[in-house]
């Protein structure tokens, strides 16, 4: 009972202090509990996403001589089995089909067995282009080889035998790729050319259509998605371990073709840079937030010091006293974490996407780690008074301002660190940045972490670099004045701040640091915001794209390329070939572009042509007519150099393989709507001339309305063409790069406006602690007679030095950060960026904020310590 | 003419009272002693006497402006950042005298309190005593029309507070500054004409 009243009349005693630590404790555990709920629900999204990407989970093939029955019976006990169909097809010898134009073969074709339900099985495998979708379904390509539609009959040739059945509609597939793929390939094994010629059957016609010709059974499977785990890695994992146990289980009678592993496991580099970003954007600030709160607290020393004093005149024991203080310090951690949470909902309603929540387990880590750090910071002085007895204010005031230099910066610990900070940098460049490493086909991902130690230590070495320049500065003796009739002091202002110089520039230091988080988050972010950007224009190939599926034939854009031009919004209409070319057994996407116009559309940087710059790589691609630009990668695997003799296999005009000659003129490592790394630039004069084919497949639309022009353009062109443009391709567009800027927006939203409230907060907080210490000097001066003006000076001149060094500091030591992660984590830029891009903006925003609250603080400080009432001295 | 009056003064801390319709009278250039027991309100009556304090009912009348008034408190008053010429230089440069002038002043007012060596030591390189002195100096060199001192000899040894209390004093009466110690030490309190006690919040002559 005396303990709860104790309680009661201490906080009610109080309330500006309860409430001040109540508040800095809220601004950690919100920012914890946020931070947290977004690593949470960045994982999930990150899984959703890849999995949602993935139009069949995995594709089960029965092995040469095994039952089908006997796999799909292991099929049904997999768990969390939401579905699967056969599939089964097989190769016959060609397609034919008369039509207006005569009689027209294709070479070597795919007959596909599919149920009548697979379409709403995987709506992702099929798109209906003419027709409805069920029946007998031609792929666009070979409808438009054989020049046939709905209506058409068509014969199934296997030898000299053939079988005819009319075809009900034409579809694309956009997963092509995958659906055909090798089953049981190796990891890493190159992509394979999707057949050109393949005709979707119901599942009853096949055998009569393959008459006799070998049937590849598959089952197509898709599992409940709600059962995955959140991580991606976690996910990745179940799966492959799920098609391992299925095809021990099946006795190697089925091979898997874990299209949602692979999907996962792609997502784990995404979401170790997420937890990469976390560690280094947002520890920093959890750091900084329980330091700004632990100096509150601290505030509060004079309080406990004297209710120590009071508990022991009245004979209470230290084990008493601790149990009464640590009483209000669980009261102060309770109350300041239901703000905390409170603060949590808010931020994450701001700064988290729409549908987010806060994550329980989070929510409750957070508020026990507020009540934890409240019970430690109010404690730890409280045990170390019980312990050695209390010093009083009086003897506090007259101690010596610090005159040695501080032990770690005697230690030379600025120079260690940030000495050491540019060594692993440095050696993290040699190694090419390589911060995660994840193998194809490897399940465990690795991260080296020991290249995170760049920055790492780099916030502590430019801390006490910061410390140790503000305190060199402050410790110049300032000029005395000739006259002072108005008795400003300036002098003296001045000779107290140098010989408080180390306390001054600690807090500088404190501030500085605040801003430096703040700054390099929003450095860091911008630069991100910026490669998302030119991420998602180099995936739509401009402001706004048509495009043809590569290799097209017959009549492409070309025709189209005068009327889009004449689209309103359209500033330049750029077309480009877009072909299929073998390099060694490698399919790569091969670009013929004119280099003299492609720049007026298509995105491009320096940074895509290492060694060189984008203006010359093209003009050497102009200048030489056979000129093609080669990815890295390439370059890497096949021993070439510039001017070297490169040998591809083009289809010409009738659809046959021939061997063009090329000559390398230059490296490019992105170009536009390239999907992949590996890929070929080459002048689209010369690919029409050696192909006998001048077909665009691709229109690149250079405009600043790009949903305008690409909605005009919809309205022009008819399938197969499709229109992407960047103003709706944020959401619909499968960007190049993982982690898109969306993933990222949330933790910079985060970061940045806690960012902002730490830094205003540290400059309110370590002008406060400086009023405090200095309380009785201030009150001595008003006993000797000084106005509340010329006291008041003292505490401007202190806020001016934290001000300016703090927000100086602040931008130096968050541009060097924010520099260093992002060359550190440049692989998740996508692509690399050329330089840090600087958000002018928010920095003169953030710099305004930190300068009122101090400004503002000071005024307000300057005012109470006008207050201040002399009788209060006898009281000190 | 008198230079400060406290007409029927009456404090309180909480409910314990301190001074109960005192009543005092200071002359231009007078100087007293004030003694009393330890927590008998030497030094309220000091702070209310001024103008620090406001006192519940009755008056306290300064003739001269508040920044004339200076106290000296007895727990060390020196701003730790400053040096012991600085501090005592404090007073007049508050009050705009030219910086060179006020520290060649305070510095004679330092060596006169036997501080000469000590002018360029922070206040936590000196003894209390020493600190005690430097305060004193800070008062004195302002040349107040009121001074009033809160046991000035306390963290003193015996030849140092005859010292201190010379110079006080002889300074005091040299520049006809009104001067008000307060003491529990019977020979300082010896050195003054006047003398008061402080008993149950009231004011009384002492005997002689």
């Amino acid at each position: 009972m005396t303990a709860l009243r104790y309680l009661g009349s201490s906080l009610l005693r109080r309330k500006v202090e309860t409430v001040a630590a109540a508040l800095a404790l809220g601004i950690a555990v919100a920012f914890l509990a946020a931070l947290g709920s977004f690593i949470s629900q960045n994982n999930a999204h990150l899984t959703t996403r890849a999995a949602q990407r993935v139009p069949v989970d995995w594709q089960v093939q029965v092995t040469s001589g095994s039952d089908p029955a006997a796999v799909e019976a292991a099929l049904r006990a997999v768990p969390d089995l939401a579905g699967y169909r056969a599939v089964d097809y097989a190769k016959v010898s060609g397609l034919r089909a008369r039509t207006d134009s005569g009689l027209r073969t294709t070479g070597t074709a795919y007959v596909v067995g599919v149920a009548a339900d697979y379409a709403t099985f995987a709506p992702a495998e099929m798109r209906a282009l003419l027709g409805p979708m069920k029946g007998t379904l031609l792929q666009q390509q070979t409808a438009s080889n054989l020049g046939a539609g709905p209506g058409t009959q068509v014969d199934v040739l296997v030898g000299s035998r053939s079988q005819a059945i009319r075809v009900d509609g034409v579809v694309d597939l956009p997963a092509a790729d995958s659906l055909f793929q090798t089953v049981g390939s190796p990891a890493g094994a190159g992509a394979a050319a999707p057949p050109d010629n393949v005709l979707l059957v119901p599942s009853d016609q096949l055998a009569r259509l393959s008459q006799g010709a070998a049937v590849v059974h598959q089952f197509h499977v898709r599992f409940h998605r709600g059962s995955l785990p959140a991580d991606p890695a976690a996910a990745a994992d179940l799966s492959t371990r799920r098609a391992n146990h299925f095809v021990v289980s099946v006795a190697g009678g089925a091979l898997v073709g874990d299209n949602l592993g692979a999907a996962l496991s792609a997502a784990r580099e995404d979401a170790l840079y997420a937890r990469l970003l976390v560690l280094l954007l947002g520890v920093p600030g959890i750091v900084l937030a329980g330091v700004v709160t632990a100096l509150v607290m601290a505030l509060r020393s004079d309080r406990q010091r004297r209710d120590i004093g009071l508990l022991r005149l009245r004979g209470a024991t230290p084990a008493r006293i601790g149990g009464l203080l640590g009483l209000v310090a669980l009261a102060d951690g309770i109350l300041g974490a239901a703000i905390g949470l409170g603060g949590a909902v808010v931020a994450q309603r701001l700064a988290l996407p729409a549908g987010s929540s806060l994550s329980v387990r989070w929510a409750v880590t957070a508020a026990l780690a507020g009540v934890a750090l409240a019970l430690l910071t109010e404690l730890a002085p409280v045990l170390r008074l019980l312990r050695r007895g209390s010093q009083t204010i009086a003897v506090a005031a007259s101690t010596a301002p610090a005159r040695r230099t501080p032990l770690p910066l005697r230690l030379g610990l600025d120079a260690l660190f940030l000495g050491g900070s540019a060594l692993v940098f440095w050696l993290t460049a040699r190694g090419g940045y390589q911060v995660v490493v994840v193998p194809e086909g490897v399940p465990v991902a690795s991260v080296n972490y020991a290249a995170l130690l760049a920055p790492t230590l780099a916030w502590p070495g430019l801390a006490l670099l910061l410390w140790r320049v503000t305190s060199a500065v402050l410790s110049r003796r300032p000029p005395v004045p000739q006259a002072d009739p108005n008795g400003r002091l300036p002098d003296l202002r001045r000779a107290v701040v140098r010989r408080r110089r180390w306390l001054v520039a600690r807090g500088a230091t404190g501030l500085g640091v605040a801003v430096g988080v703040a700054v390099a988050t929003a450095v860091f972010t911008a630069t991100y915001d910026r490669q998302a950007r030119i991420d998602v224009a180099l995936t739509v190939g401009s402001d706004v794209a048509v495009t043809l599926p590569a290799d097209s034939t017959g009549t492409g854009l070309e025709a189209a390329a005068p009327a889009a031009a004449k689209v309103p919004g359209a500033n330049h209409v750029e077309p480009m070939l877009h072909r299929l070319a073998y390099v060694g057994p490698d399919l790569q996407d091969l670009y013929g572009v004119d280099a003299h116009t492609i720049g007026r559309a298509a995105p491009l940087l320096d940074a895509f042509t290492p060694g060189s710059t984008i203006h010359d790589s093209l003009a050497r691609l102009s200048a030489r007519p056979d000129g093609a630009l080669v990815s890295q990668e390439t370059l890497h695997d096949y021993q070439l150099r510039q001017g070297d003799l490169l040998r591809l296999r083009l289809k010409d005009a009738t659809g046959k393989y021939a061997t063009v000659p090329f000559h390398v003129v230059g490296v490019i490592t992105e170009f536009a709507t390239a999907p992949r790394d590996s890929f070929v630039v080459a002048n689209s004069s010369y690919v029409a001339r050696a192909t006998g084919s001048a077909t665009v497949q691709t229109l690149l639309v250079a405009t600043s309305k790009p949903a305008a022009v690409a909605a005009a353009l919809r309205r022009q062109v008819t399938p197969p063409a499709s229109v992407a443009d960047t103003g709706s391709a944020d959401a619909s567009v499968t960007s190049a790069s993982g982690l898109a800027a969306s993933d990222l927006s949330g933790l910079a939203r985060l970061g940045l406006g806690f960012g902002v409230l730490l830094a205003v907060a540290s400059a309110i907080l370590v002008l406060v602690v400086g009023v405090t210490q200095r309380r009785r000097s201030l009150v001595m001066l008003a006993v000797l007679g000084a106005t509340a003006r010329q006291r008041a000076g003292f505490v401007r001149t202190e806020a001016a030095v934290l001000g300016v060094a703090g927000v100086v500091g602040g931008l130096v030591a968050g541009g060097v950060v924010a520099a260093e992660l992002v060359k550190v984590l440049n692989g998740i830029f996508d692509p690399a960026p050329e330089r840090p891009v600087v958000p002018g903006g928010f920095l003169t925003l953030l710099v305004a904020a930190v300068l009122i609250g101090t400004a503002s603080t000071g005024v307000v400080c300057a005012r109470l310590v006008g207050r201040v009432d002399p009788s209060k001295l006898r009281d000190l | 003419m008198s230079i400060a009056v406290a007409t029927d003064i009456w404090l309180a801390y909480g409910s314990r009272p301190i001074l109960s319709g005192l009543d005092l009278t200071i002359e231009e250039g007078e100087q007293l002693a004030v003694t009393g027991r330890s927590g008998s309100g030497k030094t309220t009556l000091l702070l209310a006497l001024a103008g620090l304090l406001p006192v519940g009912t009755g008056r306290v009348t300064l003739r001269p402006p508040r920044r004339d008034v200076m106290y000296v408190p007895q727990a060390p008053s020196l701003v730790p950042e400053l040096t012991a010429l600085e501090n005592a230089s404090l007073g007049l440069r508050i009050r705009g005298t030219a910086p060179a002038e006020a520290l060649a002043m305070a510095a004679d007012q330092l060596a006169g309190l036997g501080l000469a060596d000590a002018a360029d030591r922070l206040p936590a390189e000196l003894s209390g005593g020493m600190q005690q002195r430097t305060a004193l100096a800070r008062a004195l060199v302002t040349a107040p029309e009121l001074l009033l001192v809160d046991e000035p000899t306390g963290a003193l040894d015996r030849q140092t507070a005859q010292t201190v209390m010379r110079v006080l004093r002889e300074t005091c009466a040299a520049e006809s500054t009104a001067l008000v110690v307060a003491t529990h030490d019977p020979e300082v309190a010896a050195l003054f004409e006047r003398r008061l006690v402080l008993r149950d919040g009231t004011l009384s002559e002492a005997r002689r």
